[in-house]
């Protein structure tokens, strides 16, 4: 959210919709209840009946795990399910859930198949699956995102040598290897382990997964995957606490009414089309105004809609939305879905006047304090109040008043996620697991996901000094030696680098070749450099002069290069660097977010080629230890920097690193004698 | 790890927001032009100088001024940037009444021609179509395929899916005439063209149907139709035979589909003919998903660039053939077939078989201009994994051989085939019981009685004595040489060599 967006009813829809944490489907009324259930279900295959898992096929059909239609008459499901069966399964299911792992893969959608620009695309390391083949884009998609999760060759783990043999059943034990990558348990806990301690292990393991089994595993797995990110606790650009919770309509009618309501009814019902659809004008809100001073009796969705006004004052609207509040509860019903949406939309309000007004929360606050009262406490009524009384006490800087509030609101997902979140931000990480496991004992079915997701999330937090020992240690080791090879391909801003870079620790000196593509350009230039990094000294080469010229370094242009400078220390400790560290076949996998708004505070004071870093929406870094060597042979990373001078840039890459000690090099004399000075 | 830091401080560019991408939107009726010219002076292979462009446009546009208009226009030969270009197109335009678009297209084909590169084009929208149409092997017609029998233009196929298909028309059935135009008598050729016409229109053919004695009258809509771009099939020889008409999006599958047909028949077959004559190639992805039907791994080409950067490409996860594999070529053979043909004889795969092809050995990508045209530029050069050149070179056959019938036998006789049967008709000729076009009657009778053309003949018995034009009395040849089997039975002849 930022200070330039214009307080339109438009962007407030889009707000809205986002604290309410649901996409808005415009325009969708319910005017009437919809039809629970049709009578007769539709089946999408002939075989599939009588099956024990029909329920589970169907919703897995729905949600686009498996296709059915003319072609595909029949689900056979108790036949076994094929690898090439289950990665296509797999890869439908990672696209489901992109999005809750995009913290970890930091690619989306397709472009982690077209990021290299064809210099080097992936490719399989098995003999038996063809490129012209239905199988083949799947498998290597699940291939991709395994090595991004896990490092280079992983599939290799699971599916070892040189045939995948496609056409051969899967086990229980290859399933959860594979589904074992949409969580982030401890690297002690076995794959079969995990997936039982979650409830998706139902079928007979000693027998083959037959496509039935699979349905069922798949659909679980959907539903865990679409009730939230597979790292609720991490929040690298600081937007995403405090957490309030999930909507499903933002633009409700408060009362019943017919669908052919004519009168004051039909200009109440014109009037919330008008406002959710974006066609409200100035005439709406006077007819909404009149028919309320009119005494019409739906006044809570009078006041609620008047506070969508946008021409009026924003503290106009807060005073509607606090009105609707006053009237909810002088019409002595309770609904707690009402005042849900009737809280959020005050919590809205605020966090736009914030802008201006940074003081809004505690101003509110006591004019919301007072409803209190006019419930039972711990009522689920006061519950949906208490976690937006919550959510502005943590942003008027009440945090021990708002963490009270939060610890007695374990029961919903909302209340328990910021409980654990801003005790384990206090470093009460003792704290944050007794509540986890009260939760546990008073546990609903459908929050099991989520308590084995936190616990998880939780073991990762207590473990932070372990993986920061292990990250600096292995960071330190490449230090260490004479030199090392680095091949690399990244993108600044459009521009992309492909590069081999020698490094010799002892000369303190880099050697670099390769090329880069302009993106307003349609061929690829060279690229040479030499960089003393003693006397802070560059020397690259011109191509069109064909000449060295000489530059000095040393100064951070951008704000990761000046990141790049703290250790794994000051990382963790000064600008707040949280760390996960995965484990499979041979590598170690630490992934580091900085989280953006320590990043801007620290990095306030530095001069960047002329400007000041302003926000910092994505910090993150991956590095693949070998557990072998100890070196690091991977890393990728993903930086969105914007500067005061709004400049955006956006860096991303990889790079491999490789022939550790075995390189020397000096930057030649005739080089840095001839260069000329840079203009 | 100290990243990328040293590389972005060496080389000079700045980071652009915004708008800054050098085609500004502006009310510039030669925007077209300024993208042209652009596009060329940066990126293509042989890096034209600014004022080559800037005259190149000029002379050529007061050369077609001259030749239409009768006018003289004069110009600087200091005139050497694209301001001063447009300058002067602006004022010529003024002064002579000239059409913006006629001095754009012309001031473009200008700079088009300094470049020595017929494959660097200027594509108006229509002109594009008909380009990528080309390369996926798509027309627009009725679906029918035609021949001509005693000057009668019959039916000979129907395509598949096509207006044709979905009407009563049936092969055999002879074409009388289109709407007004009457087409007996007509030529192949000139019949064709007045079977022409936009996708969409409507015609009227009246058609004659022998069998039923009766002359019928159809309604027909003119469609877009895909041709399909490869056809395979088995010699008697359980030799495959492979044709690829062109690298469209679709020919990667059509190949695949054809092989597996051809190794699923129930005689599977033991070699491969791949015919990529007259196949003047088309998408570089095409040329590489076929070459990974016929390798697991391996290098496809280098390519290198205007500024000496040169890069691979590589087949991954592709299949091994394991049979022996013969590629037909011609001089027609170009572009992506050229690569796929190199590669695949470089890694020891195929053989190749003909005449030594085009020599067309550069890469073009095909870029949308902001009114709709488009720029067909040369970025790159490739080379054959050995490192060979083919531009304006084109590869050297493995078994050279000139004549198109000779090409098939020569391929068959790599792969130990001594027995030939042959037979032509008046839709083509049947070699070992595949069809090919006749170009050349194989047969003849004459005064001496029957004869054969010599080119045919030499390549079945490798006889070089014989003169290569003309044809030879198959009576006295055979008296010469008792070795050879001949046969005829029916309008079939077979040859058998020892």
């Amino acid at each position: 959210m930022n200070a330039e967006e214009s307080l339109s009813n438009k962007n407030r829809t889009k707000r809205m919709a986002k604290i309410a944490g649901s996409v808005m489907l415009s325009g969708t009324l319910l005017w009437t209840a919809m039809p629970t259930q049709a009578a007769v279900q539709w089946l999408p295959y002939t075989d599939i009946s009588k099956n024990w898992a029909k329920k589970e096929i169907v919703s897995a059909v729905e949600k686009g795990l498996f296709v059915a239609g003319k072609e595909n008459p029949r689900f056979f499901p108790q036949r076994p399910m094929t690898r090439a069966e289950f990665l296509t399964l797999l890869d439908r299911l990672f696209t489901l859930g992109q999005d809750q792992l995009y913290s970890l893969t930091l690619t989306s959608g397709a472009d982690h198949l077209v990021e290299t620009n064809g210099t080097e695309e992936p490719y399989l390391p098995y003999r038996d699956v063809d490129r012209l083949t239905w199988m083949y884009e799947p498998i290597l998609r699940v291939s991709v995102v395994l090595e991004r999760l896990y490092g280079p060759q992983a599939i290799q783990n699971i599916f070892p040598g040189k045939e995948f043999h496609p056409e051969q059943p899967i086990t229980w034990q290859e399933s959860a290897n594979l589904i074992q990558m949409f969580v982030t348990a401890a690297p002690e806990k076995k794959a079969l382990q995990i997936l039982s301690e979650r409830g998706w292990l139902d079928g007979n393991q000693s027998k083959p997964l037959t496509r039935a089994d699979a349905a069922v595993l798949a659909d679980k797995v959907s539903a865990y995957l679409e009730q939230g990110e597979v790292l609720p606790l991490l929040d690298y650009d600081g937007q995403k606490f405090p957490q309030v919770p999930y909507i499903e309509n933002i633009f409700p009618l408060f009362y019943g009414y017919l669908k052919n309501s004519t009168g004051d009814d039909k200009v109440f019902l014109d009037s919330v089309t008008a406002v959710s659809n974006q066609m409200d004008n100035p005439d709406t809100y006077r007819r909404l105004e009149a028919l309320g001073k009119a005494g019409y009796p739906n006044q809570v969705g009078i006041h609620y809609y008047l506070s969508w006004n946008p021409d009026t004052d924003l503290s106009q609207n807060l005073n509607e939305a606090i009105a609707a509040i006053d009237a909810y509860y002088a019409d002595k019903i309770v609904i707690p879905e009402t005042l849900k949406l009737l809280m959020a939309n005050v919590y809205d309000i605020c966090l736009q006047i914030e802008y201006t007004d940074p003081q809004i929360y505690e101003q509110t606050l006591p004019r919301l304090y007072g409803y209190e009262q006019k419930m039972k406490q711990g009522s689920e009524e006061w519950q949906q109040w208490a976690i937006y009384i919550a959510a502005l006490e943590m942003k008027s800087g009440a945090m021990d008043k708002a963490l009270a509030h939060y610890q007695q609101l374990t029961e919903i997902d909302a209340g328990l996620i910021n409980t654990v979140y801003y005790l384990a931000n206090q470093g009460r990480l003792g704290e944050a697991e007794e509540v986890l496991d009260n939760a546990g004992k008073r546990l609903k079915p459908d929050r099991k996901q989520l308590l084995i997701t936190l616990a998880d999330e939780l073991n990762s937090l207590k473990k932070q000094p372990d993986y920061i020992r292990d990250l600096a240690y292995a960071l330190k080791r490449t230090e260490a030696v004479r030199g090392y090879k680095v091949t690399g391909e990244s993108t600044l801003s459009g521009y992309l680098f492909h590069y081999t870079q020698v490094f010799d620790e002892k000369t303190k000196a880099s050697h670099t070749t390769g090329f880069f593509q302009s993106p307003y350009k349609l061929v690829k230039e060279k690229l040479e450099t030499y960089d003393d990094y003693r006397n802070n000294v560059q020397y690259s080469y011109d191509f069109e002069q064909q000449k060295w010229t000489k530059t000095k370094t040393g100064s951070f242009d951008y704000l990761h290069e000046w990141v790049e400078s703290q250790s794994v220390e000051q990382r963790a400790e000064q600008l707040g660097a949280r760390y996960l560290q995965q484990s499979f076949g041979s590598y170690d996998v630490i992934t580091e977010w900085i989280p953006g708004d320590k990043l801007v505070k620290s990095a306030d004071s530095i001069e960047f080629d002329s400007a000041r870093i302003k926000r910092v929406p994505m910090y993150v870094n991956k590095y693949y230890v070998d557990r072998r060597s100890g070196f690091v042979v991977r890393h990728i990373w993903r930086y969105e920097e914007v500067y005061d001078s709004n400049e955006y840039a956006a860096y991303s890459g990889q790079e491999t690193y490789g022939d550790y000690d075995q390189v020397k090099m000096v930057i030649p004399a005739t080089i840095s004698e001839q260069a000329g000075e840079e203009k | 790890m100290k990243c990328l830091r040293g590389i972005i401080l060496g080389v000079a560019f700045t980071l652009l927001f915004g708008t800054t991408s050098g085609y500004a939107e502006t009310q510039n009726p030669y925007l077209e032009l300024d993208e042209v010219f652009q596009l060329l002076h940066e990126n293509h292979l042989s890096r034209p100088a600014e004022s080559q462009l800037v005259q190149g446009a000029l002379a050529h546009v007061r050369e077609e001024v001259n030749e239409t208009k009768k006018q003289e226009l004069t110009y600087a030969k200091t005139d050497d940037t694209l301001d001063e270009l447009e300058a002067r197109l602006s004022s010529w335009q003024n002064q002579y009444d000239l059409e913006p678009r006629f001095l754009l297209t012309e001031s473009i084909n200008g700079m088009l021609s300094t470049l020595d590169d017929p494959h660097t084009v200027f594509f108006t929208e229509e002109e594009l179509r008909k380009f990528t149409d080309s390369v996926e092997n798509q027309m627009v017609g009725f679906g029918f395929r035609l021949s001509t029998k005693n000057d009668r233009l019959l039916i000979r196929e129907i395509i598949p899916n096509s207006p044709a298909a979905a009407s009563e028309l049936q092969p055999g059935d002879q074409i009388l005439g289109v709407d007004d135009i009457d087409l007996s008598g007509k030529s192949l050729e000139d019949a064709l063209n007045l079977l022409k016409g936009p996708e969409g229109s409507q015609a009227v053919l009246r058609i004659y149907r022998e069998k039923e004695s009766a002359e019928k009258q159809i309604r027909l809509k003119r469609a877009r139709l895909s041709i399909p771009e490869a056809e395979g099939t088995l010699f008697n020889d359980n030799i495959g035979y492979i044709k690829l008409e062109t690298f469209g999006s679709d020919a990667a599958t059509q190949v695949r589909d054809q092989l597996q047909k051809l190794t699923n028949s129930q005689t599977p077959m033991k070699a491969l003919i791949f015919d990529l004559r007259d196949n003047g190639g088309g998408y570089l992805t095409a040329a590489r998903d076929i070459a990974s039907l016929f390798m697991e791994d391996g290098l496809l080409m280098y390519t290198t660039d205007r500024n000496g950067v040169e890069m691979q490409t590589w087949v991954h996860n592709g299949r091994q053939v394991n049979y022996p594999v013969i590629i037909l070529v011609n001089e027609n053979t170009a572009s992506a077939s050229e690569l796929l043909s190199g590669s695949l004889r470089d890694h020891g795969i195929a053989r190749l078989v003909g005449t030594k092809t085009y020599g067309k050995g550069s890469a073009q990508q095909i870029i949308p201009l902001t009114d709709g045209d488009a720029l067909k530029i040369t970025l790159n050069e490739y080379f054959t994994p050995n490192h060979m050149v083919v531009n304006h070179v084109g590869l050297q056959p493995d078994i050279e051989v000139e004549d198109y019938v000779g090409q098939v036998i020569a391929g068959l006789k790599h792969f130990d085939v001594k027995r030939f049967v042959l037979s032509e008709s008046e839709d083509g000729t049947q070699i070992n019981g595949v069809e090919f076009p006749i170009l050349e009657q194989i047969f003849k009778e004459d005064t001496a009685g029957s004869t054969m053309r010599n080119s045919v003949l030499s390549s079945i018995t490798g006889d070089q004595s014989l003169p290569k034009e003309g044809y030879t009395s198959i009576q006295s040849y055979l008296a010469q040489h008792k070795e050879i089997g001949w046969q005829k039975i029916g309008n079939q002849t077979i040859i058998t060599i020892p």
